[in-house]
């Protein structure tokens, strides 16, 4: 049993909740406490942690591929599984969301996935791409860009 | 005007913001430094430093959000992208150029360990195509270990440095300072664990490991040696430029003349600069023919050096004559095709395209164009025969008279001269098989000599006669061709020498790479497992004895110390490989130090490590000629084994000076040389004639245009 941010409870196997580390340790904590325990995790929303206990149900079912390093492809269908390609088809707002809740209750194939999603969507980007994709802003000084970009020249062809 | 001034305003105080923003950041990082300080092992940051710094755009519109990552989670994401991404995302705002510095330790972990967060489960990271990956380091301790030293590695190389990298330098030399010249460190290591990230075509999943000549290449006679180089002046990253050294008398070295060059000289002509290496390739062999090839990150071919033989693939010139090329110039018949990898063999050459497509060119009368026929090829030509066509071959690998390919299924072509069992596989006789022997090295019995072992392959005396008279006159070899079909000849011949032919035996195994010397060859597979094959001459198979080998057999004793190769070179009568933990092994001829194993004259039939006098020391690339082998460090410094004589002087270790005299034989550091460094471009020297109103004798004077006119009477 899990409890959202919003209070909504989420019934799981141990052995599926058991894949984060972090319900791993306070199951253990409290070994003493018998049948179902609850188990609040404040920081995960609740839309994003039924995602989690998705990607922990399946990962169950059909392991993940170990992903190379660095990527080969930037599509992500081509270095793992379709399922979890599909399943990391997702916005980006709750992409990032995913990697924080992986990364809080220590889940570490999601957080491969999620950080591997992330990277194939930078991959092969010139910078302004990159910007663009992200959102994010050029604050650099003209001279600073100027310094950086000389230092840095070779990174942005495709 | 109004308008203006608000706008104005508005910057200003857009500015302002910025240069707060700055000072918070500077402030966060000088408390970091002060904990470094106490904690030399990496630096900390505060997991939300990031988070908070990364502007958000307003240009776009959108309401997505920018990327904020926790650090740890952002370092996770770099370790799936390769260097050129590291410097992408560095140029995109001032909050990632900051911050990425704090990840480089575990980014360059992620590309030299085995295993990764300590954790007992093997991954496959920081791999090449070996089962396993490397294990050149064993910590974040090490890794930065290994960073510090990269950067004084080599000795006082002039290499260019950011002036906030000076200023830091002042004052702590081995500080954290290295952080925005990582990428460049980045791509070094990646080209020596992956293949090259830098091609230009990156998009796609270009990354041949296991080629030859990553960083160096050696004939018997010359040396290429990637250097510096990258953009203008202190831009991007080092190691694409090319120096050479060595016996210059065909024009190999590419600096336009055949003199000899005793240390690593640059090439000049934009390359480095504008034009970046990404593979070299020496080719020649023991007939004073020697030619070189360059492959640019834009997957095109420079070719320089004896073209004879079209080895150099550009044809007949203007005059029909096949003119040596004393500088690199771009193979134009290959201007359609985007190579990733080029070899260089005795008289010929192939190429490697982006769709696993081989092409050969060069002297083809022992069948090592693979083409079906033996007959000269002036221009790259693509192999189709024996169903290659069809294959997607990733590397290639030429030889003295043989060629060697890996598809990437893992299965290995061998096709050229089958004597000595180099091709590691059966074969048919030619039709006419007089006399195709191979020039070996001097003083050995029972082998065949000198030039006249080069006689073509065709019984009648009278043709022995032409072709020589045309070898020796320098004929064009269409005259030759010409003389051959008036006498009624073809040089077509049926034999399975002339074309590809998997070899069969290396069934089940999934080679990953291929190394063709002068008369035995390699093949690597993933667990890393080496095989030689052909001629046992001085050992040179490594098995223990001096027997030749006519099919691949496995190196037993790399296998009984669980020694897995990364990299391996064979090279006339000598071999050397580079183990997954950075340890070189050398077994062949080992006389003048050749083999980095001392002065003595031993043949050395199974692999010995060699000792470098550092225990730090960890090489990633090793090549091998006749005479030398170059081996290159983890650090991006290079070590020499024996020597190439230049202008008559013997060959041997003594060419270069060695204080120590108990290090005599042993591998010797080059100096003043490391492959990353980013180094300054050398001004080419134009001499400028300058001319008055009355022509060039005005500003000498009248006496000395009196004493030139005398002279030139006289």
């Amino acid at each position: 049993m899990e409890i959202s941010k919003e209070g909504d409870t989420f019934p799981v196997d141990i052995e599926v909740a058991k894949m984060s580390e972090l319900v791993r340790g306070m199951l253990e904590e409290d070994a003493d406490e018998e049948d179902t325990t609850e188990i609040p995790l404040p920081n995960v929303k609740a839309q994003v942690l039924k995602k989690v206990i998705e990607f922990c149900k399946h990962h169950k079912s059909e392991p993940m591929t170990e992903i190379e390093k660095p990527l080969k492809s930037p599509v992500m269908a081509e270095v793992v599984q379709k399922w979890y390609a599909d399943f990391v088809n997702v916005e980006q707002v709750l992409l990032f969301e995913l990697i924080l809740a992986a990364n809080y209750m220590d889940i570490k194939p999601l957080l491969d996935l999620t950080c591997a999603t992330v990277a194939s969507m930078i991959k092969g980007k010139t910078p302004e791409e990159i910007r663009k994709t992200f959102n994010i802003a050029n604050d650099f000084s003209p001279e600073e860009e100027a310094q950086v970009r000389e230092e840095n020249k070779w990174c942005e062809e495709p | 005007m109004a308008k203006s001034k608000e706008e104005r305003e508005q910057r200003r105080l857009e500015a302002k913001e910025r240069s707060e923003k700055r000072k918070a950041v500077k402030a966060a990082k000088s408390s970091t430094a002060q904990l470094t300080d106490s904690s030399k092992d990496e630096i900390k940051l505060d997991p939300n430093e990031l988070r908070n710094n990364i502007p958000i755009s307003k240009e776009h519109n959108s309401t997505l959000p920018a990327l904020s990552l926790p650090i740890d989670a952002l370092s996770k994401v770099m370790r799936y992208l390769p260097a050129r991404e590291w410097g992408a995302l560095s140029l995109t705002c001032t909050g990632y150029n900051s911050v990425l510095g704090g990840c480089r330790v575990a980014h360059l972990c992620s590309r030299l360990m085995r295993r990764e967060d300590g954790e007992g489960k093997q991954s496959s990271c920081g791999s090449t195509c070996l089962v396993g990956g490397l294990e050149l380091c064993s910590g974040r301790k090490e890794a930065m270990a290994i960073l510090q030293r990269s950067f004084v590695a080599g000795g006082e190389t002039n290499r260019l440095v950011s002036k906030k990298m000076k200023n830091s330098y002042k004052k702590n030399p081995v500080g954290d300072a290295d952080a925005d010249e990582y990428p460049g460190y980045a791509r070094f290591v990646e080209e020596a664990t992956i293949g090259y990230s830098a091609m230009q075509c990156s998009r796609s999943s270009v990354f041949p490991s296991h080629l030859q000549g990553r960083f160096a290449s050696c004939s018997p006679e010359h040396t290429l040696l990637r250097i510096g180089g990258g953009g203008n002046t202190t831009s991007g990253p080092g190691g694409s430029g090319t120096a050479t050294w060595g016996v210059g008398k065909r024009g190999q070295l590419g600096h336009g003349n055949r003199e000899d060059v005793g240390e690593p000289r640059l090439l000049l002509g934009k390359i480095g600069w504008g034009i970046r290496i990404v593979q070299v390739a020496a080719g020649g062999g023991l007939v004073r023919v020697a030619h070189s090839l360059l492959l640019t990150s834009a997957g095109r071919v420079l070719s320089f050096g004896t073209a004879q033989y079209g080895q150099l693939g550009h044809g007949y010139d203007a005059g029909k004559q096949l003119s040596d090329c004393l500088r690199p110039r771009y193979i134009d018949a290959l201007k359609n095709e985007r190579c990733v990898c080029v070899a260089a063999g005795e008289l010929h050459s192939g190429a490697v395209t982006i769709d696993g497509d081989v092409y050969t060119w060069g002297e083809g009368f022992c069948g090592q164009l693979g083409l079906g026929d033996r007959r000269p090829h002036l221009l790259p030509e693509q192999v189709t025969l024996g169903g290659l066509g069809d294959e997607c071959v990733s590397n290639i690998s030429c030889g003295c008279r043989h060629t060697l390919v890996v598809t990437e299924e893992g299965e290995v072509y061998s096709w050229g001269l089958g004597r000595f069992g180099v091709l590691g596989r059966s074969y048919t006789d030619f039709t006419y098989n007089n006399d195709i022997g191979m020039v070996v090295p001097d003083g050995e019995e029972g082998q065949v000599q000198g030039i006249a072992a080069r006689a073509p392959p065709m019984p009648p005396a009278q043709i022995d006669a032409v072709v020589a008279a045309a070898n020796e006159d320098n004929v064009a070899i269409d005259d030759l061709l010409i003389s051959l079909d008036a006498l009624n000849l073809t040089l077509d011949d049926p034999s399975d020498q002339c074309y590809p032919k998997v070899i069969d035996s290396l069934q089940g195994f999934r080679a990953v790479g291929v190394c063709a010397g002068h008369r035995h060859s390699m093949v690597l597979d993933e667990l890393g497992g080496l095989y030689t094959f052909g001629s046992g001459a001085s050992g040179a198979l490594g098995h223990g004895d001096l027997v030749g080998q006519e099919f691949p057999v496995k190196i037993m004793e790399f296998e009984k110390n669980n020694v897995r190769i990364h990299q391996m070179s064979a090279g006339v009568d000598m071999s050397m490989a580079v183990s997954t933990t950075g340890d070189v092994y050398a077994w062949g001829k080992s006389s003048d130090g050749r083999l980095g194993l001392g002065i003595g004259k031993n043949d050395i039939s199974l692999p010995r490590k060699v000792d470098f006098g550092d225990a730090n020391f960890k090489a990633v690339d090793v090549e091998c000629g006749y005479v030398h082998a170059i081996i290159v460090g983890l650090d991006g410094s290079v070590y020499q084994c024996g020597g190439v004589g230049i202008d008559g002087k013997d060959d041997g270790q003594d060419l270069r000076e060695i204080e120590d005299e108990n290090r005599r034989g042993y591998p010797a550091l080059i100096s003043g040389y490391n492959i990353w460094h980013r180094i300054a471009e050398p001004k080419e020297k134009i001499v400028k004639e300058k001319w008055s109103k009355y022509g060039k004798y005005e500003l000498k004077g009248r006496s000395k245009m009196m004493n030139e006119g005398v002279r030139s009477i006289g």
